[in-house]
């Protein structure tokens, strides 16, 4: 195998003995450009602000804070965007978390807030609590982009868990509403284990031999479109809301069924499978496995647009930033906690467990932690040297964001944002771009430009302050 | 047990005359005022506050009649469906008591037992995969919690699959081509189990077909049946309770729809070979057949069971807090189990739940709860009194770490809890932007302190003066339920406050007395009912639940608040039986 001189760099120089994977080459190099690829990465409960925004330098320059420093190596490669706000939460009720989570990637409304229309419910009266379970005016940008590119459906990673509770933020573009796509309500599958996203990605592409268990799974078309018969037929028989709800139930079976009807070829010979990070106490494995078949997957062709998500509303401990910390997590810049795993990070992040949140080591950790797993995916997209001769990364764009600025406060101005890649050469890095007053809206109009799609906004529209027409000095 | 009378609102409730067994003098002297039951339900101890937060009070709610407020104040009680309208007659015997009850899944409880009765103990337990009801719920069995997305819909085929593993091998090798009648011999019986009644041809002949389809690709006849009850366990008559008709506005249900009814509210599992037989006979389409089949139901010790989960689901224990460490927590959760089971059997069950200071005690409670040594070791539980310890449920240490973060006892959760789940008031969440109007003290600021700051800001004193000051009654135990005589080196304080809640209304001191209130409320016995009718029906109440409430309140405080006297009451309703579609 010959090795081109970038991945031997990368090798050789870098303090980290990043896996190397051959088998991302894809099998069939051309000459030409590459399409540009999307990437969201979401943590949850915001940041420290006085620890995470970089000082403001002439003429845009970048020097990561305290916070970014994990993303060192690769500082060059990305823009640091402050001052954005989600004004969304404005037009809802809710607790402090299910608004701001669930209209993050939107810019749109909530059922709670919307009529069918997707039009804001003028009084405010009749607005309703916006719930863990409440579906939003969907879809979310990646979803949004992906329709547009007809790049099929994103993935959409999770790191802790399936169910996001009040962090439900990927929405479908709904099949039977497209003609009006900022009508639709469809919630997006986020798939949390690594191995299950990586067989169905790359089904047939790794031989096995079969057992019952994939014999039965073998038969799931059939399964499918047998239960969706059932569900058309029994629905007509039902009193209204009851048939609301299976058709709700049967609609998935389709989404199901469209899924399981073939998946885009592998361009790559014999992807890696994920393996060895289900280990107790270690969700840091997990997410690097979810970057790895996501790394993979855009490498690969068989994505385009892909996301991970980790947020853990229920408190993530952290187990495995307690000291010692694992030799690959130091390389990475992480820092261990002072003390044992945490008990309640929610808690914490309101500084409700006492101390200045600011000054709180465990939230410091916690948050560099987050900026190291950031990093290792932007030097694995950096190695990745694609057909074009641009490294995966240069072809793609890679969004970090999180719902909140400052968790303690609940706030949603000044979120976090990080726009690594250079979208195929459209967009220069390493730069502080200090915004305030651009919101999310904004942001995802210059990212739909930066990947092809012309738009004046996304998402809400109706006041003046939420669209500029994208971000000035982005696209 | 004295149980108060709520202060009679309006004069014009008394047009209606009093049925004749509720006219029970429950405080034996000062009541001679005869206020409909039925109107206490509607009326009285429902505090739902306006809309605009929670600044409302009794009068706003008596104008309204209808309890759950309307809008945007959703939390534990509140789709709001009320608009205004008094009810034109009562609920006799000429009304109709037919209320909604929508469509849901079944619980995870009940998917596991079907399962079991489907396919015998050994079945793999499958519950990591079957999608858990959503959290924020009134109860695990509200419709609205059991939402399919296209995640669930695969857990739910995933959860078939590793079903269909284990079954297979001990399928049939139909030898026949097609597997038609071998097939159908397998498939009918389970089909009818599954959805309990009898199986249609159509229901059949689907699934025999997805084996002859398995069998065309080469699957082996066995594995091919198995793949057919893959599909059998998405059905929507499996995965649903199906008793809804559509373009009817009302009827009554059928005969193996009152069996599944019954089966499922009172034992969470599929109804046995004798509901069923009774369903085929009849029996059960007769007000005595129902009568007759509620007693033997909820005689059974499954209806304990049922009782156990929904007094968890009640105190907000439907998963266990984390606080403690597991073997103790493991002991505090064998000690609720017989606490629950005693109220159960309990004269006044809901006496016993709201102030007994009952309490039982291994080895391992013992040291917890600095107990002289008397049990052999952990699992040897001896019932011990447990005064200034153990004043009801509300005290015991899964409750109190399930009010608290961490450690660190919560005043806000804990006065919640009982303003929600005891008193039935409905509160909204939170308003927007309610964490920044939070006011800013030092990290040494009592939780006394916090709250006199916050109920000194507009914003967030219109809800908290109704919480906190309840669960100060509370502070002398700490996260972990641990007693404590000082917080932060400060005394403990347990001056409370219920603040309109109705006949509980009042201040009082500890816990003790905060038991002794509750315990004394009839508005807290009848919040109490209106939570089990919730978890039968799976919703909210509204205008259509106004029969069966004052059916249950009336026979709970005619039985001195028995809890199988309550089960029946439920099952003996006409409301169980009679359904609307969509809800006035």
């Amino acid at each position: 195998v010959r090795l081109s001189r970038r991945q031997l760099l990368a090798g050789a120089g870098g303090a980290l003995a990043l896996p190397f994977l051959e088998s991302m080459t894809p099998r069939h190099a051309r000459a030409g450009t590459m399409p540009v690829r999307l990437v969201v990465i979401e943590t949850g409960e915001g940041t420290l602000l006085s620890r995470w925004r970089p000082p403001t330098l002439a003429g845009d320059a970048l020097e990561l804070s305290e916070l970014l420093q994990p993303l060192a190596p690769v500082r060059d490669r990305i823009n640091v965007i402050s001052g954005v706000a989600n004004l969304l939460p404005r037009y809802h009720h809710s607790n402090g978390h299910n608004a701001p989570g669930h209209t993050l990637l939107t810019a749109h409304l909530c059922e709670t807030s919307a009529n069918a229309d997707g039009t804001l419910i003028a009084d405010d009266a009749a607005r309703t609590d916006v719930a863990q379970g409440s579906l939003c005016v969907g879809p979310s940008i990646d979803h949004f982009i992906a329709d547009r590119l007809g790049a099929g459906i994103p993935l959409n990673l999770a790191v802790n868990g399936p169910y996001p509770h009040e962090n439900r933020m990927f929405y479908r573009v709904a099949p039977n509403v497209s003609s009006a796509p900022l009508g639709a309500r469809a919630e997006a599958r986020l798939i949390a284990d690594p191995i299950e996203a990586f067989d169905e990605l790359f089904v047939g592409a790794v031989s096995e031999p079969t057992t019952l268990r994939s014999r039965l799974r073998s038969q799931r078309r059939r399964v499918v479109d047998s239960s969706l018969e059932a569900y058309r037929a029994i629905a007509p028989r039902v009193s209204a809301a009851d048939r609301a709800r299976l058709e709700a139930h049967g609609d998935r079976l389709a989404d199901l069924a469209a899924r399981l009807g073939g998946s885009t070829a592998s361009r790559c010979a014999d992807p890696t499978r994920p393996d060895g990070y289900a280990l107790p106490g270690r969700a840091d494995l997990v997410f690097r496995a979810q970057i790895d078949v996501l790394v993979q997957a855009l490498t690969c062709g068989v994505s385009r647009v892909a996301s991970i998500q980790d947020t853990s509303y229920d408190s993530p401990s952290f187990t495995h930033l307690v000291a010692p910390l694992d030799p690959s997590l130091s390389a990475l810049g992480a820092l261990p906690l002072p003390g044992g795993a945490l008990t309640d990070w929610h808690a914490q992040i309101h500084g409700d467990s006492g101390g200045t949140p600011s000054d709180n080591p465990n939230l410091i950790a916690g948050f560099t932690y987050y900026a190291s797993q950031v990093s290792y995916l932007l030097q694995r997209m950096n190695e990745v040297v694609e057909p074009d001769g641009r490294t995966l990364l240069e072809n793609s764009v890679v969004l970090w964001i999180s719902e909140f600025g400052s968790g303690a406060s609940h706030s949603t101005t000044n979120l976090p944002v990080v726009l690594a890649g250079s979208a195929g050469g459209r967009l220069v890095t390493g730069r502080h771009l200090e915004r305030t007053g651009a919101t999310t809206g904004d942001l995802y109009t210059s990212i739909a430009r930066l990947l092809g799609v012309e738009i004046d906004s996304f998402g809400l529209a109706i006041d003046t302050d939420l669209q500029h027409g994208g971000i000035p000095g982005i696209a | 047990v004295r149980i108060r009378r709520p202060p009679l609102v309006s004069s014009r409730f008394s047009v209606w005359a009093p049925q004749p067994e509720l006219r029970r003098d429950a405080a034996g002297t000062d009541d001679q005022v005869s206020v409909p039951p039925s109107l206490w339900s509607l009326c009285l101890y429902t505090l739902a506050f306006a809309a605009a937060g929670c600044t409302g009070a009794l009068d706003d709610n008596a104008a309204g009649a209808f309890g759950s407020p309307t809008g945007r104040l959703g939390g534990d009680a509140g789709t709001g469906r009320g608009d205004g309208a008094l009810p034109g007659a009562l609920c006799g015997e000429a009304t109709t008591h037919a209320l909604e009850v929508p469509m849901r899944r079944l619980t995870p409880v009940e998917y596991r037992a079907a399962l079991v009765s489907m396919f015998g103990d050994g079945v793999p337990d499958v519950s990591d995969l079957y999608p858990a009801p959503a959290a924020g719920y009134g109860y695990t069995t509200y419709a609205d919690a059991h939402r399919v997305g296209e995640l669930q819909a695969e857990a739910l085929l995933d959860a078939a699959e590793r079903i269909a593993e284990h079954v297979a091998p001990t399928l049939p090798d139909c030898a026949t081509t097609p597997l038609g009648g071998c097939a159908r011999t397998v498939l009918e019986p389970l089909i009818t189990r599954a959805f309990r009644r009898p199986a249609e041809p159509a229901d059949v002949d689907r699934l025999v077909a997805i084996a002859d389809g398995a069998v065309a690709d080469g699957l082996p006849p066995n594995e091919a049946i198995a793949v057919a009850i893959i599909a059998l366990l998405q059905e929507p008559r499996f995965l649903y309770v199906v008793e809804s008709r559509a373009e009817i506005p009302e009827w009554t249900l059928d005969a193996h729809e009152r069996a599944q009814r019954l089966a499922l509210t009172f034992w969470g599992d599929l109804p046995d070979a004798l509901l069923l037989e009774r369903a085929a006979s009849g029996t059960l389409d007769t007000p005595a057949g129902m009568i007759a089949e509620t007693a033997r139901v909820t005689g059974d010790p499954r209806a304990r069971e049922t009782f156990q989960r929904f007094v968890r689901e009640w105190l907000g224990l439907s998963t266990l807090p984390t606080s403690h460490e597991p073997a103790l927590a493991a002991a505090l959760d064998a000690e609720l189990t017989r606490l629950i089971d005693d109220a159960w059997s309990a004269p006044d069950g809901l006496d016993l739940l709201l102030r007994a200071d009952t309490g039982y005690a291994d080895s391992v409670l013992e040291t917890f709860y600095e107990l002289p040594a008397v049990s052999s070791g952990p699992g040897d539980f001896r019932r011990v009194s447990m005064p200034g310890l153990r004043v009801g449920l509300v005290t015991h240490p899964l409750v109190l770490a399930a009010t608290s973060h961490g450690d660190r006892s919560s005043p806000i959760l804990r006065g919640k809890l009982i303003r929600t789940r005891f008193l039935c008031t409905a509160l909204g969440s939170p308003p927007a932007g309610a964490i920044a109007a939070e006011p800013s003290l030092p990290d040494t600021a009592t939780a006394r302190e916090r709250y006199e700051a916050r109920i000194a800001n507009g914003t967030c004193a219109s809800c908290h003066v109704y919480l906190d000051p309840i669960g100060f009654g509370l502070e002398r135990f700490d996260g972990l339920g641990r007693l404590r005589t000082e917080i932060d080196g400060l005394p403990v304080d347990e001056v409370g406050e219920l603040l309109e809640a109705g006949d509980a209304t009042g201040t009082f001191v500890g816990p003790e007395e905060l038991g002794d209130v509750l315990a004394g409320s009839e508005d807290v016995t009848r919040c109490f009912t209106r939570q089990l009718m919730r978890y039968a029906i799976g919703r909210d109440d509204g205008r259509d639940t106004m029969c069966m409430e004052s059916d249950l309140a009336g026979a709970f405080l005619a039985s001195d608040r028995s809890m199988p006297a309550l089960f029946r009451a439920l099952g003996e309703s006409p409301a169980f039986v009679e359904r609307t579609g969509d809800a006035p």
